[in-house]
């Protein structure tokens, strides 16, 4: 026995539904048909319809006579019309009728054919096996391109992860060096998306340009590549000349993203050269590299200054243990590491209790401290 | 299955059997149910009663059925009762009926001996 057409929805039917009211119709016709299908008999549009509906995709084509009681043939067929099913299903009006009306009627309602009773056989065969077969191959290539398509998606999909990884691991490499565990740059993007995905900072930017924000965030402290260890992973405080040196990562990230081609293709790479080079300027005209003020300094840059901030100061460092949550902003609402823009801090405050619940969920860095 | 005694009776055995695929016991069957078809009457009894309406359906379905078996003389009286029914010429469509009935009559008592 054939499995039930919904076992997968990829089968391809071979079921033709004859709809006749005169039994010796229909057995005229099943028997026209045996020997390539198997097929279904329905006593009036009714009955038919209801088989359709239940079995949409359970049909390679419906035989319909017009004049029944119940329902008949063209009231089915507009049924059919209405509920799309005419473009997936080849309908035949098989009919007596001459009039010049129903025929054109039915075409308008989408019938593929219209055959005459009494029927010719080799006529009805012939003038339907074509139809289901082009139908049939029509499917059969549609899965084929619905699978193809899905595996390039995939497959696209695989490719951008890998990126987002190689991304992720250049940059937690990075971070080693300082002591981190890679966690860092994790939080920095999740609080920079969290920040554009939730507040008016986003207005304005795609789910695509949130998403590239979101990645070349993590690319932002990719210059300490270049800052020796002895400054780096310095435990006590840093001498002026060493602070200079350390200011440079900024111009050095920025230098370095720049050398690879292949992320100059990249939507995230405008904003990972930005937030590189501007992730400690301050609102205040104050921060380094370029003294840049208030909105000169692009809202992406402004948001990483200021997760990047609140990270290092609810995390442990080499140079400093981690301060409670509660003392960690009262250090930024005072402006202890310098000056944020007001709505920023405004906004960054109504959704640190989210931020902490994502840092509580992650288990790393500062909770251990 | 008698296709002589059948041909007598009006219907185009060789037309009939090509449209069975050329099955005889398929085209006894359905001969045989033609016996217990029930337009002939259905057809009588709208006339009786002054059904247009029904009095068309069922020479359509008459005309339908007889058609596919190849009953000839009935495919060609109910095909032209049908149209005068259609067009409005209900007397002339009447008037056809004791013509339609004695050939349904011939074909089924040729189906009875020769099938």
């Amino acid at each position: 026995m054939e499995l039930p057409p919904e076992a997968d929805a990829r089968t391809v039917s071979n079921t033709l539904l004859i709809v006749d009211d005169e039994e010796i119709n229909r057995a005229i016709l099943s028997n026209l048909f045996a020997d390539r299908h198997t097929t279904e008999e329905a006593e009036n549009g009714k009955v038919a319809l209801d088989k359709v509906l239940t079995h949409p995709r359970g049909y390679c084509a419906i035989l319909l006579d017009v004049v029944m009681d119940e329902m008949d043939g063209l009231e089915m067929l507009s049924y059919l019309h209405k509920a799309g099913l005419i473009e997936q299903i080849p309908v035949f009006l098989i009919t007596a009728e001459t009039s010049g009306s129903v025929m054109e009627q039915a075409y308008e309602l989408g019938v593929m054919d219209v055959i005459r009773k009494p029927i010719v056989p080799y006529i009805v065969r012939r003038r339907v096996e074509s139809v289901i077969e082009l139908f049939q191959a029509r499917k059969r290539l549609s899965y084929v391109v619905e699978d193809q398509r899905s595996e390039l998606l995939r497959r696209a999909e695989q490719i951008i992860d890998l990126n987002r990884g190689m991304i992720e691991a250049l940059s937690a490499a990075i971070e080693f060096r300082d002591g981190e565990s890679g966690g860092h740059v994790r939080r920095i993007h999740d609080i920079t998306k969290l920040m554009l995905v939730r507040t008016e900072l986003g207005s304005g930017l795609s789910a695509q340009d949130i998403d590239d924000i979101a990645l070349a965030s993590i690319m932002h402290d990719v210059g300490k590549i270049a800052i020796p260890d002895a400054i780096l992973s310095k435990p006590g405080r840093l001498t002026p000349e060493e602070f200079e040196v350390m200011k440079t990562h900024t111009l050095q990230g920025e230098l370095l993203l720049s050398r690879i081609p292949q992320l100059k293709e990249s939507g995230a790479y405008r904003y990972a050269c930005d937030i590189a080079r501007h992730h400690h300027e301050r609102w205040d005209g104050r921060g380094y590299p370029d003294g840049l003020a208030g909105d000169d300094i692009s809202i992406w840059a402004q948001i990483v200054s200021l997760a990047d901030v609140y990270d290092a100061l609810t995390s442990k460092r080499v140079y400093k243990s981690a301060f409670s949550r509660e003392e960690s902003l009262r250090m930024i609402k005072e402006g202890e590491c310098g000056v944020f823009n007001p709505r920023l801090l405004e906004l960054f405050l109504e959704l640190e209790p989210e931020i902490n619940e994502l840092y509580e969920s992650l288990h790393e860095g500062h909770t251990e401290a | 299955m008698d296709k002589a005694l059948l041909e007598q009776g009006g219907i185009n055995v060789n037309e009939a059997l090509e449209r069975m695929m050329g099955n005889e016991k398929l085209l006894s069957r359905l001969l045989g149910k033609f016996l217990e078809d029930a337009s002939c009457e259905r057809l009588a009894q709208a006339i009786a009663v002054q059904d247009a309406q029904a009095a068309a359906e069922a020479a359509h379905t008459l005309k339908g059925v007889s058609g596919n078996l190849s009953i000839s003389t009935v495919y060609d009286l109910a095909s032209r009762q049908c149209d005068l029914f259609r067009s409005g010429a209900w007397e002339e469509g009447c008037a056809l009926m004791p013509q339609v009935e004695d050939a349904c009559r011939i074909a089924q008592d040729a189906i009875r001996t020769g099938t």
